[in-house]
């Protein structure tokens, strides 16, 4: 189920709502004259019924003005609802302006959108950025810092005030630069992790451990063009801290195998059900399609692939996080990552 | 001479250095040894590999302990015997060049890694028999190759005198294609039996009825004018039939994969049989269940209620019959083998003109699934030109258009739209075709694949008006005699019929709003879908207007009828959900659509043939169905339909795709797709009632005479059933000019625009 402030929630239950009062008036008038004038009731005239007899096309049954409301009234209805369903258009489409801007990137440029390019394989997805991303999840006795000087970074993880959070005992620290793991234990309140040289095209990310292996803290940085690739990796996407910032996916479908020049990939889906939005990714579409979402809360949400794709379509599924960019904070900002509301996780 | 020697000596020399050297045999053997091994005195048959424990199919990640044992026979050792006895060596390789697993010897010192591949130690050369763990890949959907090499030495250190042998081992994965498949071979045996106990129980009646004279040629005599009869009625009995055996077929391929998603993580099923399950499910659904049906009533009520002796095109119509039937084989091509076409009722491509491409693309069944499908558009363009042809030139005196019956008002206009619609998917399919075949481009690498989603759609949509109008038209007619009125607003329902046929035809897009569709032309789309609702809603209120001060007797037949309109007008509204932006970039491709698509096709058409069958049967048997079991059909079938296919809404709503093999179950989706499997099986079971219906009361149902509902159209002017020609003498449509109901009509002008051309035969 899509979260209660997308565009999405808001319409369904506008046209929930439209779709009881029709089936109250139509199930309602149904049934009343199925009992009213169930063979055998007292209501029935039969001096009103048309001779029926073989041969003999009957007298026709009309009324000009009733039939007439048959059709105005779901008209006025239609209209109605196609003029709720089209404010919606812009609201998941987005209007002139952002087109002009975000997308053929004409006029000023003044949005903090963020685009990743979306991959779509047989059968898994390949996320590449097109802007860096560097994100630490907050919490509120734990912090990893790091000092761009001179092209070299400090990371610090220090327990600000552990003794006030008991859940939270740091055991180690496991430092992931561009695909090598190093643990390093942790050894204090406050402690140097580590001091390297700091490279923003690599890919370098720190996450703190409690003794059980519990993920407690993560920081992270992802340079431009670097690229993750499900199920092993999640899509990582700052949340809009703004009513104007979207994140815009540009997707391709893609060959796994461009050995054979007639085979330029398949159809996929893209599909996050947390925002109830999807766009199919079409091979051979050089431009590619796009697709807007406004994530705020910070957490962990499900990927899908709705179009068919082929033998393992069922496998192709992701995860997305929503994290707050460095020194920023999440409509839902809880710390730790929350899994999404309701029970709707992974898929196979 | 000379030449020729120092050639040969060259060639022996190549060789010699081509043949790979072993100075390390006894602490195993590297990849030289991977096509067999020449070294040890080559290959014999006196060596036997034994390999015990292996399975036939594997699953992901499992870990297999099997054991190898060298049995040589008649063997001598030398007389230099170091202790040595035997080596191996074990590949293991995946189908799609993976790594087939990891294979480990117990314990560990007596092999090692060499070459890719498990060879022994020198601790292992002086054994004959090891003890392995094999851990299966992780892709239970490969083949993996495991090549096993032994090798029996002869005791010395050299390689003189062994002799070797190897065993090849193909195991499946339980998601591997191409491997035994017993879901399939039962559903296929299933049917299979299901042709032959109906070819015996034909035989059976036959028999029966002179067991005297039974003879395989008399059998024939009795067989052939079934099957090469031109009468409409008879015709009709038989698309009416194969339908009605197909919609079985359908419903058991969805109960299979039902199965298969009752539980989460399930494999039941393999990929390849899901995926080829519900393609096969949707095309016979609609292709050869729902339409067939339909043309069944088509064909034996249309010209009976216009009053004709039979089609305008008696042969052709016949042909269309059997079109359709030989492309059945075509369709279900590759079923058997598990290999069977997997690109959904659709069909979009790329994927469905990826042939030869292993994995990534098609099932090989494909092919004639394709081809399969452009005889069905032949088959329908040929029965569409009778009925066009039909009603145009042969209504009887008295039949103005105006007065036709909706029913044949409704197949006229359905025709009409198959006319338009079916070019575009003909062609649509042409090039796929060509696609698939001959490598051409129209769709992939540099062809457009939304071509075809275009070119499908322009057909597929208004398909669905072509099979649900005719629904329209049995409805009315048997809510109109149950009600014992005539229908409310005749002209409002045929204009809104007509409406419907004009604005099914623009409204296409709407199946294609993620496709990456310009914001201009998705709002434009979403406008004209909207107004589908409009005539549909007239109509809806006209059905239930036609009930208000009637006299509804609750039979068989309205009641369906009136199931009918609960679920149509369920499934009318989810549809109007779809063409709104923000609600169809959730919705689309997920289970709402399934569930939406079913609330029409099944709760619209197929609840409407229910209701057609209840009450035309008397007419084409003289026979009445039996009443109390169609009551057990309509509750059994009505409560289990609603209650099967209502939660998927809330499936599509949570985020379940449509087409997925399987789903986690942290997804939350377990519970309703027990109960939406649950009830599937108690509907598909509610329809043997049904078929029982049909037998018994064919056979014993009650007698009727030429009317029993009380219905006016012609067709109940003819005796039940109608002789043949269907008319004993040439039937007149009087017109009742002596009362009107509600005011006045006055619009003469539109009424002697279309007043029909009075024929007489």
């Amino acid at each position: 189920m899509p979260a209660e402030d997308t565009v999405f929630a808001h319409l369904y239950e506008e046209f929930l709502f439209w779709s009881i009062i029709v089936g109250i008036f139509t199930f309602g008038a149904m049934f009343l004259f199925m009992i009213r004038y169930k063979e055998g009731s007292a209501a029935i005239d039969e001096s009103q019924f048309e001779k029926i007899e073989v041969g003999l096309f009957p007298a026709e049954r009309h009324n000009t003005k009733l039939e007439a409301a048959f059709y105005i009234v779901p008209l006025i209805l239609v209209i109605w609802v196609t003029a709720i369903a089209a404010s919606s258009t812009t609201a998941v489409w987005g209007d002139e302006d952002f087109w002009d801007t975000a997308i053929y990137g004409q006029d000023d440029y003044d949005y903090d959108h963020f685009t990743v390019t979306v991959n779509g394989k047989q059968w898994f997805w390949e996320f590449e950025y097109n802007q860096p991303l560097t994100w630490e999840d907050e919490h509120p006795y734990m912090d990893v810092e790091w000092d761009n000087n001179n092209g070299v970074m400090m990371i610090h993880a220090h327990n600000h005030e552990h003794d006030h959070n008991e859940d939270a005992h740091p055991s180690y620290a496991e430092l992931t630069v561009a695909g090598l793991t190093t643990d390093i234990p942790f050894n204090g309140d406050d402690m140097i992790i580590h001091e390297i040289g700091f490279n923003p095209l690599v890919h370098q990310k720190v996450q703190v451990f409690d003794a059980d292996d519990t993920l407690l803290h993560t920081w992270e940085h992802i340079p431009i063009g670097h690229k993750f690739v499900t199920p092993t990796d999640k899509l990582v996407v700052p949340c809009s801290l703004d009513d104007d910032d979207y994140t815009i996916l540009w997707m391709h479908s893609r060959p796994l195998d461009d050995s054979e020049p007639r085979y330029v990939g398949v159809q996929h889906s893209f599909w996050l059900p947390e925002w109830g939005v999807k766009e199919d990714l079409v091979p051979g579409l050089e431009s590619g399609t796009v697709m807007r979402f406004q994530p705020d809360d910070a957490g962990t949400f499900p990927i899908r692939c709705a179009e068919y794709c082929g033998l393992k379509h069922s496998l192709m599924q992701g995860k997305i996080d929503i994290v707050a960019e460095e020194g920023e904070t999440c409509a839902a900002d809880i710390g730790l990552k929350k899994e999404s509301s309701n029970q709707d996780q992974g898929g196979y | 001479m000379k030449t020729r020697g120092i050639l040969i000596v060259l060639a022996l020399a190549l060789t010699l250095l081509a043949t790979p050297q072993f100075t390390a045999m006894p602490t195993g053997i590297g990849s030289a040894g991977n096509d067999g091994c020449s070294c040890h005195g080559g290959a014999s048959d006196l060596t036997e590999i034994i390999v015990v424990g292996l399975p036939e199919s594997f699953n992901a990640s499992e870990v297999y302990e099997f054991t190898m044992t060298i049995e040589a026979q008649d063997f001598p050792r030398a007389a230099e015997d170091s202790g040595r006895l035997g080596g191996y060596r074990i590949l293991a390789t995946a189908s799609d060049g993976s790594s087939g697993g990891l294979v480990e010897v117990i314990p560990s010192d007596l092999g090692h890694e060499m070459d890719g591949g498990l060879t022994h130690t020198s601790d292992g050369n002086m054994q004959r028999s090891w003890n392995f763990t094999w851990t299966a890949p992780a892709d239970d959907s490969v083949t993996v190759t495991m090549r096993i090499y032994g090798n029996a030495v002869n005791g010395g250190d050299g390689s003189g005198g062994d002799h070797w042998n190897q065993e090849i081992l193909n195991i499946g994965g339980i998601n591997a294609s191409g491997t035994s498949a017993p879901p399939l071979t039962i559903l296929m045996t299933a049917i299979l039996l299901a042709i032959i106990i109906i070819g015996l129980g034909v035989m059976w009646n036959f028999y029966q009825r002179d067991p005297e004279s039974f003879s395989m040629q008399n059998f024939w005599s009795y067989i052939k004018p079934w099957l090469s009869t031109t009468d409409h009625k008879e015709v009709g009995i038989l698309y009416f039939l194969f339908g009605m055996f197909f919609f079985l077929v359908g419903g058991l391929l969805a109960l299979l994969f039902r199965i298969q998603l009752a539980l989460p993580e399930n494999d039941f099923l393999s990929y390849d049989e899901y995926n080829s399950f519900f393609t096969l499910h949707g095309t016979t659904m609609i292709f050869l269940a729902a339409m067939p049906m339909i043309a069944g009533f088509m064909n034996y009520i249309l010209p009976l209620q216009i009053g004709a002796y039979d089609l305008a095109f008696p042969r052709i119509n016949a042909l269309g019959l059997w079109i359709l039937v030989f492309s059945t084989p075509l369709i279900f091509t590759g079923v058997w083998t598990g290999e069977a076409a997997d690109i959904t009722w659709v069909m979009y491509p790329p994927y469905s003109s990826l042939n030869n491409f292993g994995d990534l693309g098609n099932n090989p069944g494909t092919t004639a699934f394709i081809s399969g499908i452009l005889m069905l558009g032949a088959s329908s363009t040929l029965s569409g030109v009778n009925f066009i042809t039909t009603v145009f030139t042969l209504r009887a005196k008295g039949v103005d258009l105006m007065k036709m019956p909706l029913f044949t008002w409704s197949v006229f206009v359905s025709v009409f739209m198959l006319y338009v619609s079916l070019p575009a998917f003909v062609v649509g399919v042409a090039f796929l075709m060509l696609d698939h075949t001959m490598a051409a481009q129209f769709y992939t690498f540099g062809g457009d694949p939304l071509l075809f989603q275009h070119l499908f759609w322009f057909f597929g949509h208004p398909e669905v008006y072509v099979v649900v109008i005719p629904a329209f038209g049995i409805v009315s007619e048997v809510l109109a005699t149950s009600a014992r009125r005539s229908i409310f607003g005749y002209k409002s329902m045929v204009f809104a019929m007509a409406g419907i046929g004009v604005v099914g035809f623009v409204v296409w897009g709407h199946h294609m709003l993620t496709s990456g569709m310009s914001p201009f032309w998705r709002s434009l789309f979403m406008v004209t879908t909207m107004l589908v609702a409009v005539p549909t809603g007239a109509k809806i209120f006209n059905w239930i207007w036609t009930l208000q001060g009637g006299s509804i007797k609750l039979q068989s037949h309205t009641m369906w009828s009136l199931g009918f309109l609960i679920t149509f007008t369920l499934g009318g509204l989810s549809g109007m959900f779809f063409p709104v932006a923000g609600l169809d970039i959730h919705f689309h491709d997920s289970y709402f659509v399934v569930a939406h698509f079913h609330y029409v096709f099944i709760g619209g058409i197929i609840f409407a043939l229910f209701s057609g069958t209840y009450y035309w049967f008397p007419k084409a048997t003289g026979k009445k169905m039996d009443e109390r079991l169609g009551l057990w059909h309509f509750l059994i079938g009505f409560t289990s339909y609603n209650a099967a296919f209502w939660p998927m809404h809330a499936l599509g709503i949570q985020g379940m795709p449509r087409r997925t093999h399987t789903y986690l179950a942290e997804t939350g989706w377990a519970e309703y797709n027990m109960t939406i499997t649950i009830f599937a099986i108690i509907f598909g079971l509610s329809q043997l009632i049904f078929v029982w219906n049909i037998i018994k009361s064919a056979s014993k149902g009650d007698k009727v005479e030429n009317d029993p509902w009380g219905g006016w159209s012609l067709e109940w002017s003819t005796t039940s059933p109608p002789p043949t020609p269907s008319f004993a003498e040439m039937p007149t449509l009087r017109v009742d000019e002596s009362r009107h109901h509600g005011d006045e009509d006055k619009a003469g002008f539109v009424e002697n625009l279309v007043k029909g051309k009075e024929v007489s035969n």
